[in-house]
């Protein structure tokens, strides 16, 4: 994947979607492919990842996940598809846990430093913003505190 | 630091050294008498075993029992040895056995007591005091060597044991009376503290860190073997009867050089140079001064190289490698200190000599092979000091989560095929994916005159995409390649944009060509009637409002290319008017007119003019999507008319505008013009930006950096003067003081990340440095200091303030306000009573997390548009599903949040409730009512928090923070 390649994964996805142009760019350089291949297990410790192609089943967190099937995963939103992201929650609430996640098909994910997120984060403010709304939105679909 | 504690140390390491310089030079004096120079090997391979049987000892006793106990029995022990030793040789007992056991007593008995003296002192107080104790330790080695000079022609070198006896139990005596102290007073450095757990497990970097340090500690003992040697038999050739004089003048001597720099520069280069840096010195210099020897080999070179070895080990390689131990947790880290020192020198020095034995003699009698042998190793011992303090930077930084510096791929090695790509994705009919492409392309600086083979593509997309690349950098040079390809071109989507490059160029040549296909394709059309206003004339100001709607960037073109021709109170009420009717007052065609508005704000952004500045400004201030995107299309010609101007925009317009151009790359000049803006709330987000956009290579000149850095810098010795004076302050003006001062600190990292970016380097562990500092806790404020030493080497005076924040005020007279206002207006209109009114809002509104970090002017503003309420006990603030538009921090009181079947919960003072509503306009999640005792409320509506969220994003990062830390503990950090 090519700078272009990075950013258009980038791009697609739902947080960096109303980055402006030239910072997706940025973004995108700084960004690293990784291709996993099925079975293999990748870990937001320090990075964020986004979905490029493929799927990743997320694997440690919580004895529930670990024997629930990718289908009920997929129901819990515990499973990253093209356009997700791991890791991003932990950029601005650093207590919480990094996830391991397996692929369950050939996947090519774009990494990110935790650092480079978060300077983006404070150089765009549409960035905080869709990061945001997309936390709201986890937590009115899991009906969180007011 | 316990003052009294490191005072006692600094004495005993000061005399323990004179002990040891003594009686050092008293047996290796006997040794070289009875001997001679071949046997010297000999002298120096059991020196190194003794020392390191003794190390090796004393590790074991101490893994036993506390070192308290068993340093003054060394100190005993090395009283008991100096006393007998001339009785010894009197004896016939091998003076060897003298210099082993003398040496290795002395020695150890050094290394515990300095471990006593670091216990004394912690983080920076430790790098500024301990070369100072070390000046104390070389100062005993002056005196005693210096002295002996003196003693030993009247009074004969056997007095020597029995003056350093004596010594000897005045150390003991000191050592008991420093014990006392650091139990008293506390011991912040101590490594070892009593009680503590056995050493924990090292992790993979720190043992990485051990394995270079023993390496480097090997190599360096390699070459002070050579040196040791060298210079023995070129002072028994030199001063064949007076050995034990000269070699005690020489040590005297030596300390006295090594004294003057423990006092005078090293304290400096530790709290100011990177790690590299002063590891670096000692090997450097000695692999330079033994090609001095390989050169010419004369007595004066000799004893030159040896001295800087000696010197420049005590004083810059040992406290490097003491520092990169700080690395390590306690327990190890005084082990290994001892080790380091007592067992893997020694090893290095014992190996060494073996070798310089088996060599034989010819080795000493050829100075120039022992040279090349000394300048291979030192050079080795100078890549292992390098990668050394590497691990080290990153074992300091890891804790924090900072990561190394790294090398980014270059964007702008762009091979032809992703150039064919990436400018055919530029032609891509859906308008984020073409964006994206430009964008792409714009970083990769692909010069337009690389397109003028392509203009005859095959693929009529990749022509769209490069005829529109022209016509954003109009190329004057392409005029005859540009007629050609529009001669030929039959895609009308493509001709269109060719005729408006070739018009941007200058040239109408492509009007006759688009006349000819005049009616049979729209855009062609409009292309040629834009080229022939722009070029030959017609009614511009008409034009100028559909033009605005359907290419901003033409109509401001036309407007330069036309300037002179037309009234300028007329072009700014016709951008006035059009920038005016954004569409929301509905009516005819809205989304044509909001289009409108926004092609005139671009235009007015790009070519002005002055007197329709204040439609952009409004719009700006008001953060809407119209004028951000004005900004971020900004051309270079634009960004130098709005940079000229800038000055005169608000000053809530020049903070939107300093955000907006992070996404504009070709604006360098204009993020320059503000990055030392008089507003600190507009230098601030200038500067964020600046870092951003320098690392994608914006035009951003050193002149412009250092006056960001200047003003930063300067800002922030302000605030920390008003600090000084500020006891007497209300807790409103100290609270936005301590939050300014905060954001200065960020400014000035941030200038110094701006400038790395800028020469090519990394800036990421800066910007990351800067946000531990300032956000941080005590601890990791300190570590990201020592990080921030280590990739923002040489900038002393910055250390210095930003050390000088991290310490506790030094209480002065009454703080000058005026020297506050002088950076700071708004808060020094707060120090004068200015903003009373808004006072106790904004204390209440900077309790909850969620607003700690906003600028005070953006927050007073919100604090402005709160409103009161008081809530009595058990009255419903909102029910469950209701809808919200509020959002609630609680002052003093509680509310208690009801949503069976989870238990109730409640809000204290400092608690913010109906966020989310404000974010989301979701419902109430639930039922929220009164405490006990009732509550004050601030009550904030969506409007205010929104605007205040625009001109302040870190509200948003402040609440998403917030947000997140609702998310269940059990849901995986995955967001679709």
């Amino acid at each position: 994947m090519d700078l272009l390649d990075r950013a258009r994964t980038l791009a697609a996805c739902p947080l960096f979607e109303a980055l402006a142009p030239a910072v997706v760019v940025r973004l995108a350089e700084r960004g690293r492919v990784r291709e996993v291949a099925p079975g293999e297990t990748c870990s937001s410790e320090e990075h964020v990842w986004i979905v490029a192609s493929g799927a990743l089943a997320v694997t440690a967190h919580g004895a529930v996940d670990a024997l629930a099937s990718i289908g009920t995963r997929r129901a819990r939103g515990t499973a990253a598809e093209a356009g997700g992201a791991l890791g991003m929650i932990r950029v601005v609430s650093p207590a919480t846990p990094p996830v391991s996640a397996y692929a369950t098909e050939p996947t090519v994910l774009v990494g990110l430093t935790l650092d480079d997120v978060r300077d983006v984060l404070e150089e765009d403010p549409t960035a905080l913003a869709a990061l945001a709304e997309a936390v709201a939105a986890l937590l009115l679909r899991e009906a969180g505190s007011p | 630091m316990n003052r009294r504690a490191y005072l006692l140390g600094a004495a005993m390491v000061l005399l323990c050294n004179l002990v040891a310089v003594a009686l050092r030079s008293y047996a290796e004096a006997a040794f070289i008498a009875e001997h001679g120079a071949p046997a010297l090997p000999w002298l120096l391979v059991a020196n190194a075993v003794g020392f390191a049987a003794a190390t090796l000892g004393y590790d074991a006793i101490t893994r036993r029992t506390h070192a308290r106990g068993v340093d003054p029995v060394l100190v005993g022990a090395l009283a008991v040895a100096a006393a007998v030793a001339p009785s010894l040789l009197a004896a016939h007992v091998q003076p060897i056995v003298l210099v082993v056991a003398l040496t290795a007593l002395s020695q150890v008995s050094g290394l515990a007591l300095w471990n006593r003296v670091a216990a004394s002192v912690a983080g920076r107080d430790a790098r500024r005091m301990l070369p100072r104790a070390g000046a104390a330790v070389t100062a005993g080695g002056a005196i005693a060597g210096l002295s002996a000079g003196v003693v030993i022609p009247r009074l004969g070198a056997s007095a020597l044991p029995y003056a350093a006896a004596a010594v000897s139990l005045v150390i003991l005596g000191i050592a008991l009376a420093q014990q006392r102290a650091l139990d008293t007073g506390g011991a912040p450095g101590a490594t070892a503290p009593a009680g503590a757990p056995p050493p924990t497990a090292l992790g993979e970097l720190t043992r990485r860190l051990l394995r270079w340090l023993v390496v480097v500690s090997l190599l360096e003992a390699a070459v002070a073997t050579i040196a040791d040697l060298q210079f023995a038999a070129a002072i028994k050739a030199h001063y064949p009867d007076a050995v034990a004089v000269a070699v005690a003048l020489f040590y005297g001597g030596t300390n006295l050089v090594l004294l003057l720099l423990q006092v005078a520069a090293v304290p400096r280069i530790l709290v100011t140079r990177s790690m590299r840096f002063t590891a670096s010195v000692q090997p450097l210099l000695v692999a330079a001064g033994y090609a001095l020897v390989a050169a010419a080999p004369a007595f004066a070179v000799i004893a030159g190289t040896r001295t800087a070895d000696q010197v420049l080990r005590a004083a810059a390689a040992r406290p490097a490698q003491e520092l990169q131990l700080s690395a390590l947790p306690p327990g190890p880290r005084a082990r290994w200190k001892v080790l380091l020192r007592g067992v893997a020198w020694p090893a290095g020095a014992a190996v060494a000599a073996l070798v310089l034995l088996a060599v034989g003699p010819r080795a000493v009698a050829n100075p120039a092979w022992l040279a090349g042998a000394a300048i291979v190793i030192a050079l080795a011992c100078l890549l292992a000091a390098r990668t050394s303090a590497r691990t080290f930077q990153t074992a300091l930084a890891a804790p924090l989560g900072i990561r190394a510096a790294r090398v980014t791929d270059d964007a702008r090695r762009i091979e032809v095929g992703a150039l064919e790509r990436w400018t055919e994705a530029a032609g891509d009919a859906d308008p984020r994916t073409a964006a994206i492409a430009r964008a792409a392309l714009d970083r990769a600086r692909v010069d337009p005159s690389d397109l003028a083979d392509h203009l005859r593509h095959d693929s009529a997309a990749v022509r769209v995409a490069m005829f529109d690349q022209l016509a954003r950098a109009p190329t004057p040079s392409l005029r005859n390649e540009l007629r050609a390809a529009i001669g030929i071109e039959d895609d009308d989507r493509a001709l269109a944009l060719a005729i408006k490059a070739l018009a941007l160029a200058g040239d109408d040549g492509g009007i006759a060509r688009g006349l000819q296909r005049a009616g049979l394709a729209r855009e062609v059309d409009a292309a040629v009637a834009t080229a022939t206003l722009a070029l030959r004339g017609g009614d511009v100001l008409a034009a100028l409002p559909e033009l605005c709607g359907r290419d901003a960037a033409w109509a401001a073109a036309i407007v330069r290319a036309r300037r002179a021709t037309i009234d300028e109170d007329a072009l700014a009420a016709v951008l006035r008017t059009a920038a005016a009717d954004d569409g929301e007052a509905g009516g005819g065609d809205a989304t044509a007119r909001a289009t409108r508005s926004a092609g005139a704000l671009a235009v007015i952004a790009r070519v002005g003019p002055d007197a329709a500045l204040p439609a952009l400004d409004a719009a700006l201030a008001l953060g809407g999507p119209h004028a951000a995107a004005a900004i971020t299309d900004l051309d270079a010609d634009g960004a130098a008319y709005l940079a000229a101007r800038a000055a005169h925009l608000s000053t809530r317009a020049r903070i939107a505008l300093a955000r907006a151009l992070a996404g504009a790359p070709a604006a360098g000049e204009l993020v320059g013009a503000l990055l030392a803006d008089a507003d600190p709330e507009v230098a601030y987000a200038a500067l964020r930006t600046a870092l951003a956009t320098a690392r994608a290579g914006a035009a951003l000149t050193s002149a412009r950096i250092d006056a960001a850095h200047a003003a930063a810098l300067a800002a922030l010795v302000a605030y920390l003067d008003a600090r000084d004076g500020a006891a007497a302050w209300p807790a409103c003006a100290r609270g936005e003081l301590d939050i300014a001062t905060r954001r200065a600190v960020a400014r000035v990292l941030w200038a110094g990340a701006v400038e790395a970016a800028v020469g090519g380097g990394d800036p990421a562990p800066l910007a990351a440095t800067a946000r531990h500092l300032t956000r941080g806790s005590e601890a990791e404020r300190k570590r990201a200091l020592d990080v921030m030493q280590e990739v923002h080497a040489g900038r002393g005076e910055i250390l210095a303030v930003i050390e000088r924040w991290l310490r506790a005020p030094a209480p002065t007279g009454a703080a000058d306000p005026a020297a506050l206002a002088a950076v700071d207006a708004w808060l020094g209109a707060l120090v004068a009573g200015a903003h009373a009114a808004v006072e106790p809002a904004l204390l209440a509104l900077r309790r909850p997390a969620l607003f700690a970090s906003v600028a005070g002017p953006a927050l007073a503003e919100l604090a402005a548009r709160a409103q009161a309420l008081s809530l009595a006990a058990g009255a419903e603030l909102f029910a469950a599903g209701a809808p919200g538009e509020t959002m609630f921090v609680v002052v003093t009181g509680a509310l208690v949040a009801q949503r069976p079947p989870a238990p109730a919960r409640t809000i204290t003072a400092g608690g913010v409730v109906g966020e989310l509503a404000v974010l989301t306009h979701a419902p109430r999640a639930a039922r929220v009512v009164g405490g006990p005792d009732g509550a004050e409320l601030l009550v904030l509506d969506r409007a205010a928090f929104l605007a205040t969220a625009r001109r302040a994003p870190e509200l948003v990062l402040g609440l998403s923070a917030t947000l997140a830390g609702w998310i269940a503990p059990g849901r995986a950090d995955v967001l679709p």
